[in-house]
């Protein structure tokens, strides 16, 4: 029972899911379908209040269960609201904007509310098989809601390089996977980790490979340079309540994936030194992540765009802070997770769908072309979305007194804090990007206040639905901004159980499940216990050093 | 290169190996090979008989989401058979009790939920659909 109250969060969304698939269904053809956005919202918003309140009232949440494939910590739980938030926001902006596009179908929001699921799923997963099927429900439902708008070629097109593209994501993940599981005869992140911690597989080149592997499917999800082709594409022609989800949801679900896997499986203390370390290929990453993002965002003229390029930037900043891991903090080998990478995925969020959201709702009457021209006067034509837009964009740019400021402030400090000696010069790139940043943050908001459309101006949607949700996101921005103490208490907490601690995994056997009186009997059930592999013997001496432990614990069966 | 990697070296000598036969034998029949091309051997083949139609034609869309619909149902008879199988173990206090039964139903219950939606959204006549589309289609052409 308490696997199930612990679960809570993840299970609502999905309930959620069920519910607004039903009432779709009962609400008959030709009905408008705007109330199954607030249904969405207040389903996914309900799953993140179950996820503070856990927090807050959390004594036994931290604790494997699930068969220990499911971790939900305060990690688990901050990333877990930050989701919910985020996707009640998109499905909000939905409920007005679909029908001025000409999209009268309900089957949007189930899969709002399906793909929510399956990013909160990724997020507390601990095994490589439930990180898979929580990939798989979040990509999935992504790929047709990518594709929705079916009377516009780029969505169509924006559907098929995004299914194409991350068809092949999934593939490396496999991949990846299943050379862990060879090098290491686990699925579990912590077995995994402990095993390649401790013995000489750490260096082997199964898990090098596995680590290139990962690394690049994660990359992808989290639109890393030179994974991050599919961007600007995808989020230029998929609907704008869709390219805020993919911009928030996503993105934040795989960077809590990513730093918990890099610094879980492969975090010794060596993780950030030099170019071949794990931290290394974080790093260079990173720094290309950045330029190439902005950079490229200089050059464009399509506000979509520029936000798509804003985000690969913004990947590069938070990749930094996974580089330079936490000193000091309790965690399984001594490391943790940087605090300042929940907070700024906190105030990248908010901030992203707030300005995905302003420009869901200028796409009036079938509208899709958002580029600068067309939104150019919206100062007067509607002074309170641009206001909004405003301030989204100036906390992306990081001005203060606004959330983004905070956000860079927090992160570049502990990478600085880490290794003051080498990371400087990494701050100070990345504080230049900041500022190469400004000059297309600025052109929205100049185009917004100064500038007449030449051209059709985008037209307004009035929408009650949209306006809470944007509105929501810009005073959260503004009061966060301001008052971020304990958003930053939070995110501290949470990054303290990034790295799942070896010692806690280890007395997991020992905890009492109410549905199962001894522990013992379920652990057959369990993936990477099966005594099912089959190993020629003549290759026993070449396998053996890669799984040494495993095949001195159980012994290969004779053939 | 580590040495766990020196197995795969057989591979990689067998994928060479076979690649190149299958070049050879393309290169050599190209080179060697009489060529006296007629109709009907250019033609594709069709058992004997004459070709009638265009392999490469245009398939409802219907039949792949049909064929979705296969495998949802299909994976749900995997999952349950194995139930079915230790469901009297399962069912004892000392394993799952009667949750075992919830469990169950659950998940017939979420599957069951996705066939109605499917059901109510008119996913399921396509047959239907097809004969009419295709009568008015034959009357226009009349």
């Amino acid at each position: 029972m308490s696997d199930i109250i612990a679960f809570s969060p993840v299970l609502l969304a999905a309930i959620t899911g069920l519910i607004v698939m039903v009432l779709d269904l009962l609400s008959g053809k030709n009905t408008h379908k705007g109330f199954l956005g607030w249904v969405t919202a207040v389903g996914l918003l309900a799953s993140g209040t179950a996820a503070c309140l856990l927090w807050v009232g959390g004594r036994e949440i931290s604790l494997p269960f699930m068969v220990g494939m499911v971790q939900f910590d305060t990690y688990g739980a901050f990333f877990v609201t930050l989701i919910a938030i985020a996707g009640a926001a998109s499905s909000l902006l939905i409920v007005d904007h679909n029908p001025e596009q000409g999209i009268h179908d309900g089957a949007t929001y189930p899969l709002v509310a399906f793909a929510t699921f399956g990013a909160m799923l990724f997020v507390v997963a601990t095994d490589m098989i439930l990180l898979f099927l929580g990939l798989e429900i979040m990509s999935l439902a992504l790929y047709v809601l990518a594709a929705s708008k079916q009377t516009s070629p780029f969505s169509m097109e924006a559907g098929v390089k995004y299914f194409l593209l991350g068809a092949l994501a999934s593939g490396f993940f496999l991949f990846g996977a299943a050379f862990l599981y060879g090098a290491t005869g686990s699925l579990d992140f912590v077995t995994v980790g402990r095993t390649i911690q401790d013995a000489a597989a750490h260096g082997s080149g199964l898990s090098k490979v596995a680590l290139v592997m990962i690394i690049a499917a994660l990359g992808f999800k989290i639109a890393a340079v030179p994974f991050h082709f599919w961007t600007p594409d995808v989020y230029e022609g998929s609907p704008t309540p869709i390219s805020a989800f993919m911009a928030g949801v996503v993105k934040a679900a795989g960077f809590a994936v990513l730093a918990r896997m890099m610094l879980t499986i492969w975090g010794t203390a060596e993780f950030s030194s030099g170019w071949q370390s794990p931290g290394g290929i974080l790093l260079i990453l990173a720094v290309i992540s950045m330029v190439v993002g902005n950079i490229m965002g200089i050059v464009q003229d399509n506000v979509k765009r520029i936000l798509a390029y804003s985000s690969i930037s913004h990947a590069g900043y938070i990749l930094l802070g996974v580089y330079a891991i936490g000193l000091g903090e309790p965690g399984a080998v001594g490391i943790s997770l940087n605090s300042g990478v929940p907070f700024y995925l906190l105030t990248y969020v908010l901030a992203t769908v707030g300005a995905f959201g302003v420009l869901a709702l200028m796409g009036g009457q079938g509208h899709e072309d958002m580029s600068l021209d067309s939104i150019a006067g919206l100062g007067k034509r509607s002074p309170i979305l641009a206001l909004i837009l405003t301030i989204s964009v100036l906390s992306l740019a990081g001005i203060p007194p606004l959330l983004g400021f905070m956000g860079k402030f927090v992160l570049f400090k502990q990478v600085l804090l880490a290794d003051p000696d080498r990371n400087w010069v990494w701050v100070v790139v990345a504080v230049l990007n900041s500022l190469v940043a400004l000059y297309y943050y600025l052109r929205i908001v100049l185009y917004v206040y100064f500038r007449e459309p030449e051209g059709e101006a985008a037209p307004i949607i009035k929408s009650n639905a949209g306006l809470f949700a944007v509105s929501t996101m810009a005073v959260l921005v503004l009061l966060l901004g301001v008052f971020p103490g304990k958003a930053i208490d939070a995110s501290n907490q949470a990054s303290h159980h990034a790295v799942l601690s070896i010692t806690e995994a280890q007395a997991a056997p020992a905890v009492q499940q109410e549905s199962a009186p001894t522990p013992e009997p379920k652990q057959p059930l369990r993936l990477r216990q099966v005594d099912g592999l089959k190993v020629d013997p003549s290759h026993i001496p070449i396998i053996r050093r890669a799984m040494e432990l495993k095949l001195r614990d159980s012994g290969p069966k004779p053939k | 290169m580590g040495s766990e990697f020196l197995p795969y070296v057989a591979i990689i000598i067998t994928i060479v190996v076979a690649v190149g036969i299958a070049l050879a034998i393309l290169v050599l029949n190209a080179v060697l090979g009489p060529k006296r091309p007629s109709e009907a051997k250019m033609g594709p083949f069709e058992c004997g008989s004459d070709v009638v139609d265009t392999p490469r034609k245009r398939i409802n869309v219907r039949f792949y989401a049909v064929a979705i619909f296969f495998v949802v149902f299909d994976i749900e008879a995997l999952f349950l058979i194995p139930i079915a199988v230790a469901y009297r173990d399962l069912l004892q206090p000392q394993h799952l009790g009667v949750f075992a039964l919830f469990a169950l139903l659950l998940f017939i219950g979420v599957l069951a939920i996705g066939l109605w939606y499917v059901w109510g959204k008119g996913a399921l006549d396509w047959a239907f659909d097809a004969l009419t589309s295709s009568a008015a289609r034959s009357d226009a052409n009349e």
